[in-house]
């Protein structure tokens, strides 16, 4: 005796226990004694299958007393595929399918048992037509799944319609192929361009689909280490980091020490241990909890990154910093009340201001504090330099003292010059100083002896340079000077200004350029050879700092902004609020990660201070 | 009257190719060099890694470049990423990446500098610009970061 429970609103018949597992076949008996649940296919309508799931609950199900004998057996044959049908059971003659308890779907067939075909292949087509889904095998489950939502093709067509499998290919294909492969070379062609005619658009990307993987290659997998690398030596970083993201073995060579190496070097990193020893800071700070992180997750370490990988990255992050990250907050040191900062010298971890308060002080650049007040001057200090033990000063009192950057201490006065001192370059332990008797001398900073005098301008000297070998010096008599202070002697006189010269820069290295520019607002790039070119620079620009590298320029105006140059404007890095009321910026100086400026007025609208904005990239 | 050289290619393929071009291979240069050329003239130099079809290519490449635009000293490093595909090169190049690979191997192993740099920038042109994901389009690489 069975109970069979119906659902009379669904169209078909199924067994309410295992509705969620068969969902798509209608039971039609379950034979308690034989726990055997005899199944057929619904209605292929998956609208309809939706439907009747909804109304399931609703469904007024009946309970029926019935007998196997009871099993409407014409209606399953005419329903199910008549392949299918040709049951061998033993315990069952008739047609039905037969789910067993554990749910495993089988279907007797010619004596063997076989995976109900067109339910496996209901999915396959169904991700076919979805296209969507992987292509992987399906899997026991998958089809579970799929005979509950996609109904078995009609019975009648089931044999056409069948989606063939590598373990069920279609019949005559194996003597299809043996004939495709008797034939020759040019057969097979004929035959190929032959068959694609015939194809269909969508067989025809099927095709190449298939093809083309066939005629790709993962080179840098592929080809021999070396060449795969010189391969990569031509991407730019931004392409090596993407390309370090496709795969495991990609990102092993994408992370190759000596192609990083190379990239440094384009951009003038030079020196790997300076760079680590700056960047300290960074190896203890994210870059380590990144591959703690990863390693305790329990994927396998990442290959270490190169150093000059790292080392590259740190230099990109400096970079964007100054040109357009938010601005750090500027530590503000204050000092020399309200007198003019007149010279600033900054080494990148010391500053070095001069006032016309007659002192100088020394300054931490990492913690802004005082070290020291240099005081011993007469009259204001106009100008200063400073090496790593020594600090020089030129003042209006005519003498130069140096000092003791660490003591503070003065250790020579330099008398010579009968008027004010007003520029100073030091090279090595000599010092040449400029002042407004229109000569230059050049001194010995150890034994503060006097070893040269350098005649020859007829107003102020203003600026001066100094590389060892020459001296190039800019005066108030419009022109430029080179000498050779050996010899005290004048080698060139550069005159294409028409006013005085205030400031200049010599580059020694890019083809001896030399950077001049006067009142007017003309900088001028000279070559010793008279060639003059001229940049329209707008007024208020009287100081100009070059850096060395000339990737960057970095300008000082006198209005209230100091402005990044690389051929265009970058950006405001400093603007005071006091700009236009009298509030300027006098002196600037720059060290790769640091900006350190000499801010006031002389109407009090400001007050005289030094800012410090630190532009590293780990802070 | 230039000389003629007898290549053969690893499918056994002959190929009677002027001296002048194939000596832009830097393997056949040295081979030559040790072997002297008179005695060269009736031998048979085998090259078997490189197949008929990509020799068709590589001899292709090296003719024009030596009848038209010899391609640029090569000694300092930072000319070669500087340098542009010509536009010849370019379309030379316009093969499937299978033949791309073979070529860029026959240049290596040959050693023609000139067509290893168009060629390997050529790949590096086809990485250029583009997001890990099309990368592994592009190339047909399988998996990402699955453990090994």
């Amino acid at each position: 005796m069975g109970f069979l429970l119906t659902l009379k609103s669904s169209g078909g018949f199924t067994c309410v226990d295992d509705l969620k597992k068969i969902r798509g076949f209608s039971s039609r008996l379950y034979d308690l004694n034989r726990t055997k649940l005899f199944v057929t296919p619904l209605v292929p309508k998956r609208g309809k299958l939706r439907q009747r799931e909804k109304s399931r609950q609703s469904s007024r199900i009946q309970v029926s007393q019935i007998t196997p004998d009871g099993t409407p057996v014409p209606r399953q044959r005419r329903l199910l595929p008549r392949a299918k049908t040709k049951s061998n059971s033993e315990e069952e003659s008739d047609s039905s399918t037969i789910l067993e308890e554990n749910t495993s779907i089988d279907l007797s067939c010619r004596g063997t048992k076989r995976r109900i075909e067109y339910g496996c292949q209901s999915a396959l087509c169904e991700k076919k037509l979805c296209s969507t889904a992987k292509k992987s095998a399906s899997s026991r489950k998958e089809i579970q799944d799929h005979l509950g939502r996609i109904q078995p093709p009609p019975s009648a067509h089931a044999l056409h319609d069948r989606i063939p499998t590598k373990k069920h290919p279609p019949p005559e294909l194996d003597g299809w192929l043996t004939v495709f492969q008797r034939w020759t070379n040019a057969e097979r062609l004929m035959a190929l361009d032959r068959l694609i005619d015939g194809c269909e658009a969508t067989q025809v990307r099927h095709l190449m689909s298939v093809i083309e993987p066939q005629f790709q290659r993962d080179f840098i997998s592929l080809l021999p280490k070396e060449l795969a690398l010189y391969v990569l030596s031509f991407l730019e970083p931004r392409d090596l980091s993407r390309a370090a993201q496709t795969c495991r073995y990609w990102r092993i060579l994408a992370e190759d020490n000596l192609l990083w190496r190379e990239k440094c070097k384009e951009i003038g990193i030079e020196d790997l241990y300076e760079m680590q020893s700056r960047r300290r800071k960074l190896r203890t700070g994210s870059t380590l909890t990144t591959t703690r992180s990863l390693h305790d997750s329990g994927s396998p370490r990442p290959p270490s990154p190169s150093p000059w990988k790292l080392a590259y990255l740190y230099q990109q992050n400096i970079e964007l910093n100054w040109r357009s990250r938010p601005l750090p907050n500027p530590r503000v040191l204050k000092g020399h009340d309200d007198h003019v900062i007149t010279c600033l010298q900054f080494n990148g971890s010391r500053i070095v201001s001069g006032s016309d308060d007659n002192t100088l002080k020394i300054w931490s650049a990492i913690d802004g504090k005082c070290l020291k007040t240099l005081t011993g001057h007469t009259g204001g200090v106009w100008s200063s330099q400073m090496s790593d033990t020594v600090v020089v000063s030129g003042s209006t009192d005519r003498t130069l003292k140096v000092w003791n950057i660490n003591t503070g201490h003065c250790i020579h006065t330099l008398y010579g010059h009968t008027s004010t001192v007003r520029c100073l370059h030091m090279h090595g332990n000599k010092v040449v100083s400029g002042s407004r008797d229109a000569m230059l001398r050049v001194w010995d900073v150890t034994t503060g002896e006097c070893l040269h005098v350098l005649v020859g301008h007829v107003a102020a000297v203003r600026c001066v340079q100094y590389d060892g070998r020459l001296v190039v010096s800019g005066a108030y008599d419009f022109t430029v000077k080179v000498w050779d202070p050996e010899r005290e002697e004048c080698l060139h006189t550069l005159s294409g200004h028409t006013n005085r010269v205030y400031s200049l820069q010599v580059q020694i290295n890019i083809s001896q350029l030399l950077l001049v520019f006067n009142l007017i607002g003309n900088l001028s790039l000279l070559r010793p050879m008279m060639e003059q070119l001229s940049y329209g620079i707008s007024k208020q620009v009287t100081n100009f700092i070059c850096q060395c590298k000339l990737r960057s320029f970095t300008d000082l105006s006198l209005d209230n902004s100091v402005l990044k140059w690389r051929r265009e404007f970058v950006r405001n890095l400093v603007t005071l609020e006091s700009g236009g009321s009298g509030g300027v910026v006098w002196r600037i100086k720059t060290s790769d990660i640091k900006l350190v400026c000499a801010v006031g007025s002389r109407n009090g609208t400001e007050e005289t201070k030094l800012m410090v904005l630190d532009f590293d990239a780990e802070k | 009257m230039s000389k003629i050289i007898k290549l053969q290619t690893s499918d056994g393929e002959i190929f009677d190719v002027d001296v002048e071009v194939a000596t832009c291979s830097g393997l056949i240069k040295t081979m030559l060099e040790v072997l002297g050329m008179d005695e060269s003239d009736k031998e048979i130099v085998s090259l078997p890694n490189v197949s008929s079809a990509i020799l068709k290519k590589v001899l292709e490449w090296t003719k024009y470049h030596k009848d038209n635009a010899p391609p640029p000293e090569l000694d300092e490093p930072t000319d070669i990423s500087s340098l542009e595909i010509c536009s010849w090169d370019y379309n030379f190049l316009k093969v499937d990446q299978g033949t791309l690979f073979e070529i860029i191997l026959a240049a290596n192993y040959l050693d023609i500098k000139g067509l290893l740099v168009v060629t390997c920038k050529t790949v590096a042109n086809m990485i250029k610009g583009k997001s890990p994901e099309n990368i592994r389009k592009t190339f047909n690489i399988k998996s990402g970061f699955t453990p090994a």
